[in-house]
Parts: C-alpha cells; sequence; structure tokens
C-alpha cells in the first residue's frame, strides 16, 4: 500500500491465508500504515486531541483486523473491504454500547432528540443508520457496499470504484441513490409499520 | 417491497435524476403510466434526495474516535495518564504558560496517579515533551527526592525504542516536574478495556516489545517496580513503549497502605509484602500484564488490598488463561505461570528469557535486538525439563532420556533449531565425535568424556550486523559455518574441577597429554579440533601427518582450497603447520582460512577460522574486555557427563 505495491500486499494476504505466519509479520505495518493513511485524511489533524484519538481508533481497527482469519483476505481490494466492515462494527459497537450506558438498557427505540450527542448526532442515530443500511443490502446489496466503503471505509469515489470493480461514474450515481433511501429510512422511521419500503 | 418491486422503483429514480428538475413530471408520467405507487415512491425518493444533500457527510473516523476515547477514559480517568483531551478548565497552568523559561504549556493531557502530565514545548531543544508534576509527598521528602533524582538520572540514559525516554527532572515554583518523550499513542489498559484481549499474533508481537524494552531498562540496573497497562503506550505505530520506570512506585512507595489500593494489582508478592526487590519482581508483574495482554482478564480480581494480599499470601493460582481463551498456545499459559511464581528464583531470570519462550521466539533475534549476549541458557530458556540439565542422570534413564531431552532443546526451546539442519541426534554425533578421535591417532581407552552443545554468538552476531534482510537467519540452513555445533572432549584420566566450576568445552583447561576436543556441525562435519600432544618429545623432529585425514572430515572440497601461511600459533606443541584458504561453494562471498598442526604423526590443531573470529590478542579485541568476558559466557554450559 504505502510502501509495497498493491500486488506484493495481494501475495503477502495470499501467503497468510494459505497458513504462512511471516508474512503476517510483513503485512502488520503496512496494514497499520494503511489504516492511518486513511484515518487521517479523514480526521484533519488540526488538534493533539484528534491525532490521538486517531492513534486510538486506529489501535482499534488494526487488532480487530488482525483478528480476522486471513483467508478472508484476498487482494488489497478485500482489506479495504474488511477493514471498511470493521470501522463500521466499531462505531455501532460504541454507540451502542453507549446508548446502553446511558439509558441502562438495550437501546433499540431510535430518539433523535437525545441530548447526548456524538459530533452532532446521538448515539442512536448512528444504530438507525446501521439498521438502515442492513436493510438497503438486503434489498440491494451494491447499494450497500458502496455505502460502507465510503462512508465507515473512508475511501474515495475511484477507490470505492476500483474495490467493486464499477466504473467511478456508476459508484457516484449509486451512491445518491443509496443516501436518498438511508435518509428516508432514517427520518420516516426503520420500524416496519412506519418504513413504507418495508411494505409489499 | 419486493426486491424486484424495490429495482423497479430504483431504475425509474435513477432515470428521473437523469433528467432535468423541470422534465422529471413529464417523465414520470411517462414511465409509471397508471401505476400510481411506483409514482408515489419515486417522488418521495426524489423529494428525500433534495434533502439529504448534507446527509452522512459526517466524518464518520471522528465519530468513532471519539466514541472510543471517552468510553476508555471513563473508569480510567481518576487515575490513568491518558493521553487524551481532558478539560484545561481546572489545570494548574494554561496554554502558552513558559516554565523555568523553557517548557511552554501546550495542553493538559491528563491526570495521572502522580499528578497533572502536561503537553509542552520545550523551547530549548525544539521538542514536544510531555511534563509530569510529582505529587506533594515526594517533593516534601528530602531523602526520596534525592533518590528520585538519582533514579532519572540513570532512567535518562536508557534509549530505547521500546521505552519512553525520559529527559529530565525540573523544578517550578517550588513543584518538582520530570520531562519525557511525547509519545503520540494511548496507554495499553485503555485498549485492553475496550477491546478485550488482544488477537494472539498481536499479542505476542507486543509482549516481545514489552521484553525487549523491559529488559533494555534492567540492563541500566534500573527497575520499573510498577509495571502495568496503564503504564505502557501503544504509540502512533501500534508499537509498545514502557512509561514510567522506577517513577511512580516510588511515589507510591511513599503514600499509606490505603492509597496503595488503586494500583498494587500487579505488584510482586515480596513487593506487597515490603521485601527488596530485583528484577524478577518486574518479571512477576510482567506476568499478569501478559496474562491480561493474552486473556483480557486480570489474573487475580480483588476488591481490597486486604483481599489482594491474602490471595497473593495464599498459595491460589490464578486461573489458567486457557480456561478463558480455549485455543490460547500452551507455550504461552507456561510462560506466563513460570512469571508468576511466587518464590522469584523460580521465575525467568530476565525478561529477555521471557521473549524467547513465547511461540515462536528467536531468542538471538530477541537478545540481540535488546542488546544482550545470547547465551546459551537463554537459547535454552523455554521450559526447563526441555533444557539440557547435568543432574540428569544418565546412567539411570540411559541414552534414550538423553536423546529426548535433546529433541525437546530443539523443537521447544529456540527457533534456531528451524534455520540449522538437525537430522543427527546428539548419539550419532558423540559416537562420531569419538570415532574422529581414534581416526586421528588418539586410541587409547578415555576415562571421562564429555559432550554438548555450544552456540557461535559471534557468527550470529556478524550474520546480524552484515545481513539486513528479515530472512537472514536461513543463510544457517547449510550448517556451515556452523551457528549451533556439537562439542566433545575426552580424557585419559578424569576431569579435576576440584578447583570449582563445572565440566564444560573448556573447564578444566586442556592439560593432560591425550586430552582431546573437538567440535563438528550439527551434520558430524570436522570443525575444530584441539589435542594435547605428549610431554615426551618424539625422536624425530619431523612429522609425517597426511593433512588431507583433516580435511577429508571437514567436508569441505579439497580442490577448492588453497595452501597458505600459517597466521595463528597452535594452542599446542606442535612439529609441523598448514593452513588454507577458501570460500564456501553456496556463499562464495564467505571466505574462511583453516589453520591445522600436527605434532610427529598426530594432528593437535585444526580450526576453521572466519571473519568474524578474532585472535585474543587482537588489538580491537584487546580493547574491548566486555566482549572478551561475553565470549566466555556465550560458550555453552549445557553438557552431559558421560561415564561418571
Amino acid at each position: 500500500m504505502s510502501t509495497m505495491s498493491p500486488q506484493e500486499v495481494t501475495q503477502l494476504l495470499a501467503a497468510w491465508g494459505k497458513g504462512d505466519r511471516s508474512a503476517l509479520d510483513k503485512l502488520f505495518p503496512i496494514v497499520h500504515a494503511e489504516l492511518r493513511r486513511i484515518a487521517q485524511r479523514q480526521m484533519h489533524q488540526e488538534r493533539d486531541g484528534h491525532t490521538l484519538q486517531a492513534t486510538a481508533l486506529v489501535n482499534e481497527a488494526y487488532l480487530r483486523l488482525a483478528g480476522q482469519q486471513g483467508s478472508q483476505w484476498h487482494n488489497r481490494a478485500h482489506f479495504f473491504a474488511v477493514s471498511a466492515q470493521v470501522m463500521r462494527h466499531i462505531l455501532v459497537d460504541h454507540a451502542r454500547a453507549r446508548a446502553r450506558d446511558k439509558r441502562g438498557g438495550d437501546m433499540v427505540q431510535v430518539a433523535l432528540d437525545d441530548v447526548d450527542v456524538i459530533a452532532g448526532q446521538p448515539a442512536e442515530y448512528y444504530l438507525a443508520l446501521d439498521e438502515a443500511l442492513r436493510f438497503l443490502e438486503q434489498v440491494d446489496p451494491q447499494k450497500g457496499r458502496i455505502v460502507e466503503l465510503r462512508y465507515f471505509g473512508g475511501l474515495s469515489v475511484e477507490e470505492t470504484a476500483e474495490v467493486l470493480s464499477i466504473s467511478p461514474r456508476t459508484v457516484r450515481r449509486e451512491w445518491q441513490r443509496a443516501r436518498a433511501c438511508l435518509y428516508r429510512m432514517i427520518t420516516e422511521g426503520t420500524t416496519d409499520e412506519t418504513r413504507p419500503l418495508a411494505r409489499s | 417491497m419486493k426486491p424486484d418491486r424495490w429495482r423497479e422503483v430504483d431504475e425509474v429514480f435513477a432515470a428521473a435524476l437523469e433528467r432535468a428538475p423541470q422534465d422529471r413530471a413529464a417523465f414520470l408520467d411517462e414511465a409509471c403510466a397508471s401505476d400510481r405507487e411506483l409514482r408515489r415512491e419515486v417522488e418521495k425518493m426524489l423529494a428525500f434526495d433534495q434533502q439529504a444533500e448534507d446527509f452522512i457527510q459526517t466524518d464518520v473516523f471522528h465519530v468513532a474516535a471519539q466514541l472510543i476515547t471517552e468510553r476508555s477514559d471513563e473508569p480510567a480517568s481518576k487515575k490513568s495518564s491518558s493521553f487524551s483531551s481532558h478539560s484545561i478548565d481546572d489545570a494548574r497552568f494554561i496554554p502558552g504558560d513558559v516554565l523555568a523559561d523553557r517548557y511552554r504549556i501546550v495542553g493538559l493531557l491528563g491526570r495521572g496517579g502522580m499528578g497533572e502530565v502536561y503537553r509542552a514545548d520545550d523551547l530549548k531543544l525544539k521538542q514536544p515533551v510531555a511534563l509530569k508534576f510529582l505529587p506533594e509527598s515526594l517533593t516534601a521528602n528530602g531523602a526520596a527526592l534525592a533518590r528520585f533524582y538519582r533514579e532519572v538520572s540513570v532512567a535518562r540514559q536508557i534509549s530505547h525504542r521500546h521505552v519512553c525516554r525520559v529527559y529530565d527532572v525540573a523544578e517550578f515554583a517550588g513543584q518538582h516536574f520530570l520531562s519525557m518523550e511525547f509519545v503520540r499513542g494511548e496507554e495499553l489498559g485503555s485498549l485492553l478495556k475496550r477491546i478485550g484481549r488482544l488477537p494472539q499474533d498481536k499479542a505476542i508481537e507486543v509482549a516481545r516489545q514489552l521484553c525487549a524494552g523491559l529488559a533494555a531498562v534492567h540492563e541500566r540496573g534500573v527497575l520499573h517496580r510498577d509495571l502495568k497497562p496503564a503504564n505502557i503506550m501503544l504509540d502512533e505505530h501500534g508499537d509498545v513503549r514502557i512509561t514510567d520506570f522506577g517513577i511512580a512506585a516510588l511515589a507510591e512507595e511513599l503514600d499509606q497502605r490505603e492509597k496503595m489500593a488503586g494500583t498494587p494489582a500487579y505488584m510482586s508478592p515480596e513487593q506487597l509484602e515490603g521485601h527488596e526487590l530485583t528484577a524478577r519482581s518486574d518479571i512477576y508483574s510482567l506476568g499478569l500484564v501478559l496474562y491480561e495482554i493474552f486473556t483480557g482478564k486480570r489474573a487475580f480480581e480483588p476488591v481490597t488490598f486486604d483481599e489482594l494480599l491474602r490471595l497473593r499470601r495464599s498459595d491460589s493460582t490464578p486461573t489458567s488463561p486457557a480456561q478463558h481463551v480455549p485455543e490460547l498456545d500452551p507455550l504461552i499459559e507456561r510462560v506466563i505461570f513460570r512469571c508468576l511464581e511466587r518464590d522469584p528464583a523460580k521465575r525467568p531470570s530476565s525478561a529477555l528469557q521471557v521473549a524467547a519462550a513465547l511461540p515462536g521466539g528467536d531468542p538471538l533475534a530477541a537478545a540481540l535486538a535488546a542488546g544482550e549476549t545470547p547465551s546459551p541458557e537463554m537459547v535454552a530458556a523455554a521450559p526447563k525439563q526441555g533444557a539440557l540439565k547435568p543432574a540428569v542422570a544418565i546412567s539411570l534413564l540411559g541414552a534414550a532420556l538423553l536423546l529426548l531431552a535433546f529433541i525437546c532443546f530443539f523443537s521447544r526451546a529456540t527457533m534456531l533449531h528451524r534455520h540449522v539442519p538437525l537430522e543427527k541426534s546428539p548419539e550419532v554425533l558423540r559416537d562420531r565425535a569419538a570415532e574422529l578421535v581414534k581416526k586421528f591417532g588418539y586410541t587409547s581407552a578415555a576415562a571421562d568424556s564429555i559432550y554438548g552443545i555450544g552456540l557461535d554468538r559471534r557468527y550470529l552476531e556478524y550474520v546480524r550486523d552484515t545481513n539486513p534482510s528479515p530472512s537472514r537467519w536461513q543463510t544457517l540452513k547449510s550448517g556451515q559455518p556452523a551457528a549451533i555445533y556439537f562439542w566433545y572432549r575426552q580424557s585419559p584420566g578424569s576431569f579435576d574441577v576440584s578447583n570449582g566450576g563445572d565440566v564444560d568445552e573448556n573447564t578444566p583447561a586442556r592439560v593432560l597429554p591425550g586430552m582431546t576436543t573437538i567440535t563438528l556441525d550439527t551434520l558430524g562435519r570436522l570443525r575444530s579440533f584441539y589435542a594435547v600432544p605428549p610431554q615426551s618429545a618424539p625422536a624425530a623432529e619431523t612429522s609425517s601427518f597426511d593433512w588431507s585425514t583433516l580435511l577429508k572430515e571437514s567436508g569441505l572440497d579439497q580442490a577448492n582450497l588453497q595452501p597458505v601461511s600459517p597466521i595463528w600459533t597452535p594452542p599446542h606443541e606442535a612439529t609441523a603447520r598448514a593452513a588454507w584458504a577458501g570460500s564456501y561453494p553456496d556463499r562464495p562471498e564467505l571466505k574462511f582460512h583453516i589453520e591445522a598442526a600436527a605434532f610427529a604423526d598426530k594432528p593437535v590443531y585444526f580450526q576453521i577460522l572466519h571473519v568474524w573470529d578474532q585472535a585474543h590478542d587482537d588489538p580491537d579485541n584487546l580493547t574491548s574486555p566486555k566482549q572478551r568476558a561475553l565470549r566466555v559466557v556465550a560458550t555453552s554450559r549445557l553438557y552431559h557427563r558421560l561415564d561418571r
């Protein structure tokens, strides 16, 4: 990735998948550097607090990635896909824990008026978004993946296109429609009764 | 909505988006025709698209990072020095304050167990630093403060990539503070709190780095005294940095027992009981940290200080780590339990031994990384029962046990074995050694003999220093030159060690005529040979020895050897000398020089020398007495006594 060619990384991933532990040793620093690159691009480093938060985030994402079965990573594109998934899990896990901490129980209800706000949104907002995305993934897997890669994985339109082997133009168009769809589900609610899209 | 229907809506929605807003109504008239529900759905989507411009633009990385750091701060905020954003409102200093004409405060990083920690810029050295304020209890106690200054003066000499650098200690308005390296990272403690245990591969890596850092601290004679996850940082590269060695605990020592209640969870039994501490006390704490890294659980979960004391005083052992993590490598469990032995003497004697005992632990790499001598003990650092022990009574258990021990030694204790060919059992090598000694003309029966395994540290260091490739140890594969070698010595009389010491490769010295020492590489090829010539001079002053007898056994192609002038004096009296130069066929860049000597019709000396072999009186060698001492240490003491 930053220090190796995509081909080399893909080869290492393949070797790891076959059980070559030394491939993993070479991958660790690359993966870490790659996650750092994405996080830094996403989080403008204007304050120390952010740098340090980014480090914590990268460490966590990295450890979750390292804990995964190597065989799941087929190539560099796959790595991006998996890391986007990991980022999504991190966000959702923490949002859920946060919601539970505040409520003292499992949070299912969506409450947009919650005062406890993270980066402009309450923890529950992210849970609702995740739920809406899960619905979208069911009816339209490609849109689901585009949202995951772009939103959770921090990938650009071009990178997303590369990962999914589609044109950047398709990514832009699908992204626009996915966004409208998610927005609608969040706004109208995501329970079966209130979700017109789910009614059939 | 059924997937088919969804696709229909989506297709019309997509086509509508392609058109200018004013053309969309006409398009929908045509596209939806009489399907009114379809039209309603698409119109809704178009409306939401208008409003969704700013939707999911939030930076999800910020959100996740914010959540993570907030959560990990919650339980730790009381005592942790977590480097995350803290309110500056009630801090003693505000950004912009300049302390001692040198440090400009940038912000408050946290409140540690000792006091406030600030991020600052060192105006003199133009680098970011962390300033740690010391508690009043320390600064008010003159003797303790003096001791603290002494500790700092030693600690600031420690420079290691896994140790947070200590720069200086200074005073401002009666407050003492420490300036140290500013590490961009987070505490291992808060990471563990968030994610539980580390994946095994990463945990092993963290454990190794911890061991290397701790070894570097110990090498300077500094004890950490308070090793725990909160004092271990993972920097921005995910690498370990040990902080607060020798310092935090010093402050706590001065405090009352009740005040300690928050931190003693990682103390060794001897520390809890107020006994003197050694490096092995830190090894105990290391064991507790490793337990937590690998399992995500604390080894002991005491509620109060007294309960902790009781837990530790009783012989209760912690729950087996494998109960928390069934797939845990048994080697890891074993090394953790060895660190947690109540009796310090039973714990590994160094952090490097711990590193070597971890799965895949390359003891030499660990040792060389930390700048320590890889003693054979370290090579054998792993399970005691696997290492060769002189006490193993060969006479009772027979050679089978020896073979077993040998196999255990190579299979468990070291990774070196993976790089060195080891087809031959020690018995085979011993028989071959004895046979060669006979072949060289030393036919009288041996009254005493002994053999063992040696490690050529100078060769390994040479590989480390000259070959930066990660696969450098692969070069050991040919077995020649030998990184691990087999040695055998025999004597016409008993080995006399009445002056003390154990019998080994070099002890007692070869003095008795007929004493021989031979070393072979692991494939049985001759590496060196020494013999003490007879005391009574031979009738003729000439030698009738055929050098090819020796050369043949070295496995080197004689056709490729160039006769040269001898340069090293033989260690024993000789009547003829010879020398050759050559290189290995598979590694032409590696040159060697062979020295040999004979007395009458028997060889007394044979040695294959390489660029890393220095004469004892070599000026370079003499200027570094430490290295000479280390070399002696590096000689194997793993041996078995035979025929006793």
